[in-house]
């Protein structure tokens, strides 16, 4: 437990505090920006995090996501524009709070939800790193080959609504993770006679590329810098001026405080355990959140009609995910969404390999990341509070300087990480990679952590497979690898029959009542 | 939504499978360990393979299945672009026009040409011309005065974050070296 204290104290020098401030500021303005969410965040902040130390790092990328998932949520509220999918709901509920009058109110109530899940996130994150930071050493290699697969399977699976297409984005992914030195000869492979591919693509120009430069080109061509907010902008100022009275009455939400407070530690609870599983994320955990809180809700007939449960449930989720995430990202070394593949990127960056190895040798990092997930949630209550009175204005922000300011950032960073204008070129190569997937509908978040998991795929393989003299028997013989084997292809199956049935009652059903898009 | 859209990307990915099968033969080992029956070609060619059965699996399908009958295309945009359009996205129920592709296009183009020239030409005049140049890609002459102070500004901003907090080796100055 004294790693623990150790990690907890790194994370309170001035310098730290000031990081998760910045963190929290950073990921609040960029959240709330219409299109840009949590992963083009901590994009932006990638290049800052070059000389820091490791902890310094950890704290401004985990702030910069509490900050995101927060922002998200300010301007779905006040304009009724979702600063990202995973906020969509909010729209749904907030913003018709907001058109009733009780904007102050659904602020208010979007800003404790955040709280709350900051703080549970952050329990559920120590709850469960500490077992596997004392089970995941006695993996061998055949058990994080399988740990590994299930970490694939399930993005490939629930990333896409397309089986066939998830996969193949995934095993693009796998493939692009081959270039370099083998795991066990260190032979070269898909060099090109290109002296810098020898070590392997770099990660977070790889990263980077198909997520952050990927998404910018791709909203290029969807039409979204062609838009101007600055109508629902002047709209939500005028709104929010005659509602002005209403920022004291911070009072008003206690009435419904028992209702709200199951609403939020259902999300948590919910979210929480949907962000350990890789592949679902942040969209897809408001979304189930918000379908299964009509089980404990107070006032289910309430939902869709600017329900407070409805928002507080949804924020909370967007926030407590991102606790469930990092425990996969940090503990296995498997990251379970586009951000986390990012996150890991910065960290391996840092010359941190994270996975049950970091826990070993690191463990005052899960320490620092439990303390950052917490104190970021404390700096969020006074910096949101007056975040959310004047975040509708980031809606004017003109769009086209959105996107030629992200892609500038981006292509610095890219030059930042070590000096080489070959990794600018090599992040082009990237996002438009990164673009076509998107463009034919290909999930990306599968090629991106496919990418990333590629090289521990191979080495748990083949180390399986020389640990057993040559025989792929060790993934057979040992229960736990046998079980976790099964459980993945069950996966798959119960999946595949899952979207055929889900095709066909859309078949059937005619209608455009399409299933809410999952990132 | 599952159409001809498909048989591209199809294509396309079954060339790269192939491709990563045949590059995989000329990968050079010796078997340093004796009874070790994977190489190093072992993954990337099990992979190559994947691939091209998937691809090969969403070029039938894309042949073989009708277009969904319900559709966020308009079938007059089907037929006037030869292929659907889809754009994937959550709300995105109009169809994307064609010169949108144009313009992503020139966005890379401009992308790439700043990484070639910001070695020759230095940080402060590659910069702005990048941000002014994006700018221009996205909505073309529109407001051009504050285009051309968010050029300034921006790459100013940078300087200090990049160049001095970061203590980056980055041509400042056009002839190369950086300048402090």
């Amino acid at each position: 437990m004294s790693y623990f204290l150790d990690g907890l104290a790194a994370s309170v020098t001035p310098f730290s505090l000031l990081v998760i401030i910045i963190g929290v500021l950073w990921g609040m303005v960029v959240g709330a920006l219409p299109g840009l969410g949590l992963v083009i965040a901590i994009t932006l902040a990638l290049p800052f995090t070059y000389s820091m130390s490791v902890s310094d790092a950890l704290l401004l990328l985990v702030a910069t996501a509490a900050g995101a998932q927060f922002g998200n949520g300010v301007t779905a509220i006040t304009v009724g524009i979702p600063g990202s999918p995973s906020a969509v709901l909010t729209v749904v509920e907030g913003y018709t709070m907001f058109k009733r009058g009780e904007g102050g109110e659904a602020l208010f109530l979007n800003l404790v939800a955040a709280f709350i899940g900051q703080v549970l996130g952050a329990v559920g994150f120590v709850l469960l790193i500490v077992p596997l930071a004392a089970v995941a050493p006695s993996f061998l290699a055949p058990e994080m080959f399988a740990l590994t697969v299930i970490g694939l399977l399930a993005v490939a699976t629930l990333t896409a609504g397309d089986l066939l297409k998830g996969i193949s984005a995934l095993v693009v992914g796998l493939i692009f993770g081959t270039v370099g030195a083998d795991p066990v000869a260190s032979v070269p492979r898909f060099v090109l006679g290109i002296q810098e591919n020898y070590r392997g693509l770099d990660i977070v120009a790889v990263t980077v590329g198909l997520l952050g430069l990927g998404e910018l080109l791709h909203q290029l061509y969807t039409g979204t810098f062609a838009k101007s907010g600055a109508t629902s902008a002047a709209a939500a100022a005028k709104a929010l001026a005659k509602q002005a009275p209403q920022r004291l009455r911070v009072w008003a939400p206690l009435r419904s405080l028992p209702s709200v407070l199951v609403a939020a530690t259902f999300g948590c609870v919910v979210a929480f355990f949907i962000g350990v599983i890789p592949g679902l994320g942040a969209t897809a955990a408001t979304f189930i959140v918000y379908q299964q809180l009509r089980l404990v809700a107070r006032k289910p007939d309430e939902l869709g009609k600017g329900s407070r449960e409805g928002l507080v449930a949804q924020n909370t989720a967007d926030n407590a995910v991102v606790g469930g995430e990092l425990v996969p990202t940090l503990g296995l070394g498997i990251p379970g969404s586009g951000s986390m593949a990012v996150l890991m990127g910065a960290l391996v960056l840092q010359g941190i390999e994270p996975g049950p190895n970091v826990l070993q040798t690191r463990p005052e990092l899960t320490g620092t990341v439990s303390a950052g997930l917490v104190i970021a949630g404390l700096f969020l209550l006074p910096l949101g509070w007056a975040f959310s009175y004047y975040a509708f204005q980031l809606t004017r922000v003109w769009p086209a300087a959105i996107f030629s300011g992200g892609i500038s950032l981006i292509l610095l960073g890219a030059f930042a990480a070590e000096g080489r204008v070959f990794d600018i070129y090599m992040i082009i190569l990237f996002g438009v990679v990164g673009f076509l997937l998107r463009r034919f509908d290909f999930p990306v978040a599968a090629t991106a952590i496919g990418f990333v998991l590629s090289g521990l795929l191979e080495t748990n393989f083949r180390h399986g497979v020389l640990i057993t003299d040559g025989s792929i028997g060790a993934f057979f013989s040992r229960p736990i690898t046998l079980i976790l084997l099964l459980f993945a292809t069950g996966m798959l199956v119960q999946q595949w029959f899952w979207n055929r049935r889900r095709a066909r009652r859309r078949k059937d059903a005619q209608d455009t009542t399409d299933s809410p898009a999952t990132k | 939504m599952r159409s001809r859209a498909d048989l591209a990307p199809g294509i396309v990915l079954l060339a790269f499978g192939i491709w990563v099968i045949v590059e995989s033969r000329n990968i050079s080992y010796t078997n340093l360990i004796g009874n070790d029956p994977l190489t190093p070609a072992t993954a990337p060619t099990a992979l190559g393979v994947l691939l091209s059965v998937l691809s090969i699996g969403l070029i039938v399908r894309s042949l073989v299945r009708r277009p969904a009958p319900v559709s966020t295309v308009s079938t007059m945009d089907t037929a006037k672009t030869g292929d659907a359009e889809d754009t994937g996205d959550a709300d995105g129920t109009e169809p994307v026009p064609r010169w949108r592709a144009a313009q992503v296009g020139i966005a890379i183009v401009v992308c790439v040409g700043y990484a070639v020239l910001l070695p020759r030409l230095g940080f402060v005049i590659t910069t702005p011309l990048l941000v002014a140049a994006l700018i221009a890609v996205a909505v073309g002459r529109e407001r051009p005065v504050v285009t051309t102070l968010i050029a300034i500004l921006l790459p100013a901003g940078c300087y200090p974050l990049f160049i001095a907090a970061l203590g980056l080796d980055l041509p400042v100055w056009p002839g190369g070296g950086p300048m402090r």
